[in-house]
């Protein structure tokens, strides 16, 4: 499958590529990303997710894109609701919303935690519940677990763990009102809510970062940040809550699918219409997964503060905890949201799905907290370990380019037994610390799995984002501690 | 002449995720196999199996769907049991779309290498005749 090259970042798979597809593909990418995105199946993915009925425009592929289940991982997919457009859990996947908090601090790198990294990456490693098994720091059964799958973030703050604003910076200001927790079966609440407020395994992780260049200085400054800064970022989701929900309704939705007789190339795209009960209700169990993830972050961020206060207290001339610790942004990377476009003149109501990818509004979006009305949208693009990470926001472009999309991280580019063969997981932490990276891993067997070179380059990828119209980059910061699960 | 005996199960790679492949001189054999690999992957199996016997009944659309809902059943079990290991699966079918499947519980035989999987996709998943035998193909998110 070869596709046209409309421009630099654009490229094209034509609508009869393959049978059945509805639209055409659309990836955005250099050819240098577009040639390692032809080294697997994830252009054959593309073209499949373009046959799903209701689609609109094009089925979209980002620059991290790589094979995924179904979906491919950095892909995006609008239906027509109105229209009998169709949501496929596939599409959003099993870590439902999964997704980047970010947090920046009044803390100078070389004056204040330089000294200390060593000591912070061992006490956040302590503090954070990551790997598997084991349970989080904010247990959860019963009620208690029903009031965090209806008020996501709104759970934890009213048992007195963060602060206001970090629901306010939150994607969805930290809560979905349209989540249904009846509808969380009692295997899904079996598996998760013991496991509220832990990092998981896989590609979780915490990093604490510095910045290391800001490159718009105007909306750098509205986002609090600024050079020689230290950050924090933490990747997680859902955990076993989320991962149950999705294959509980995935298995009704592939049943109904077939009964309704829609054809999809691959059974994991299996979909129903929006407004088809089935699909109604996998919404409803989403939102509340997507709650418990929101909920699961914040939990996790309270943490980080902690293990600062910990390390730091008393030891910082003049400023005390939590050192200015507070949201840049918090959003999902694995989601589909009902969000309304301009299509052909009309206003419609699309269903938005998102896996691997980051909801993107450009400035002015009425969705976005009062902070950010002017700059658009902080999309946190964590790179793979050891390398760069990147904060952006949204274009005004965006919503016409990719229905307000843009990339989620360096994304893949080999194989996990292959990753594992170039290195081991000691030569990994052994590399990391050399290059001045503090690292913390609970199974250092599997570090390799997860080594830069597993990855391709996040700056050619933000590039690619930027060349494309879907953001413009603000800051890029380097990890200077990683803790793994 | 018979090529060269099948392995049990082979581990597939996935840019991302990871699969298994198994092979089984009866339908039967190969759900059991594909069990093994995902257990080996999971490292959530047992030297010794003395420990609780338990039975599990799935039910499925379909032979296909019931490879990934045993997969996602002895997910959650050993999720649910982290200190708990399987030493040995038996699979019968009871129909096209039932099973039973009996598991030997003992103490977990600790793997450096264990991941943790989210769920059994239906990517690329098959349940197919191969010569005299079967061969399934299950892939698992990560």
């Amino acid at each position: 499958m070869e596709p046209n090259r409309i421009d630099d970042f654009t490229w094209e798979i034509p609508r009869d590529s393959m049978p059945g597809m509805r639209v055409p593909g659309v990836v955005f990418a250099t050819e240098s990303l577009l040639r390692q995105a032809l080294q697997d199946r994830a252009l054959e993915q593309v073209a499949n997710v373009a046959t799903l009925p209701g689609i609109v425009r094009a089925s979209y592929a980002l620059p991290d894109i790589h094979w995924g289940y179904g979906f491919p991982i950095g892909g995006v997919a609008a239906t027509d609701v109105e229209a009998g457009g169709v949501v496929s859990p596939g599409g959003v996947g099993f870590d439902i919303a999964c997704g980047v908090r970010m947090l920046r601090s009044d803390l100078s790198w070389q004056e204040d935690v330089r000294p200390r990294i060593r000591q912070l990456v061992t006490a956040l490693g302590r503090t954070v519940p990551r790997g598997t098994g084991g349970g989080g720091r904010l247990p959860v059964g019963g009620r208690d677990l029903d009031r965090v799958l209806s008020e996501g973030v709104g759970h934890p703050l009213s048992r007195g763990l963060g602060v206001e604003e970090d629901a306010e910076l939150c994607e969805d200001r930290g809560v979905l009102t349209e989540a249904i927790p009846k509808l969380v079966s009692l295997r899904a609440r079996q598996r998760g809510g013991p496991q509220l407020g832990s990092l998981g395994g896989g590609n979780h992780f915490l990093e604490v970062q510095v910045v290391e260049e800001v490159i718009d200085s105007a909306t750098a400054e509205r986002l609090r940040l600024h050079e020689g800064q230290v950050c924090v970022m933490l990747h997680s989701g859902s955990r076993g809550l989320g991962h149950q929900v999705c294959t509980d309704h995935l298995r009704e939705v592939d049943e109904v699918s077939r009964a309704l007789g829609i054809d999809v190339p691959d059974r994991q795209l299996a979909c129903v219409p929006v407004e088809h009960a089935a699909g109604q209700r996998y919404l409803g169990a989403m939102a509340a997964a997507a709650n418990f993830a929101r909920a699961n972050r914040h939990i996790l961020a309270h943490a980080v503060r902690e293990a600062f206060a910990a390390v730091l207290g008393g030891r910082v001339e003049g400023r005390e905890p939590p050192y200015g610790l507070s949201l840049v942004y918090d959003v999902a990377h694995n989601l589909a949201k009902l969000e309304e476009y301009d299509l052909d003149g009309r206003v419609r109501l699309l269903c938005v799905h998102r896996k691997g990818a980051t909801r993107a509004f450009g400035p002015g979006h009425r969705e976005l907290p009062e902070r950010y009305r002017g700059t658009g949208q902080p999309v946190v693009i964590p790179g793979s370990m050891g390398t760069a990470s990147y904060v952006l926001v949204g274009t005004p472009t965006a919503g016409m380019r990719s229905f307000s999309s843009a990339c989620h991280g360096a994304g893949r580019a080999m194989s996990r037994t292959k990753a594992k063969k170039v290195m081991s997981g000691k030569d990994v932490i052994e590399d990391l610390e050399g290059r001045g990276v503090a690292t913390a891993a609970s199974q250092p067997a599997l570090l390799a799995e997860e080594a830069p070179y597993a990855y391709k380059d996040v700056s050619e990828v933000v590039r690619a984002c930027e060349g494309a119209g879907l953001t413009r980059t603000v800051a890029r910061l380097r990890p200077v501690g990683v803790v793994k699960g | 002449m018979p090529g060269p005996p099948k392995p049990a199960f082979e581990i597939l790679e996935h840019t991302a995720d990871i699969g298994v492949r198994s092979h089984g001189a009866t339908e039967e054999e190969a759900f059991e196999n594909a069990a093994r690999g995902l257990l080996e992957i999971l490292g959530a199996e047992s030297s010794r199996d003395g420990g609780s016997v338990e039975t599990v009944d799935v039910r499925a659309a379909d032979r296909e769907a019931l490879l990934v809902s045993l997969m996602d059943e002895l997910i959650f079990r050993t999720d649910s049991r982290p200190t708990d290991g399987i030493a040995r699966i038996e699979v019968r079918f009871g129909g096209p779309s039932a099973l039973r499947a009996t598991l030997r519980w003992g103490p977990r035989r600790r793997s450096p290498e264990a991941i943790e999987l989210k769920a059994a996709t239906y990517h690329q998943l098959s349940v197919k005749r191969a010569g005299a035998g079967w061969v399934t193909t299950v892939f698992f998110d990560v």
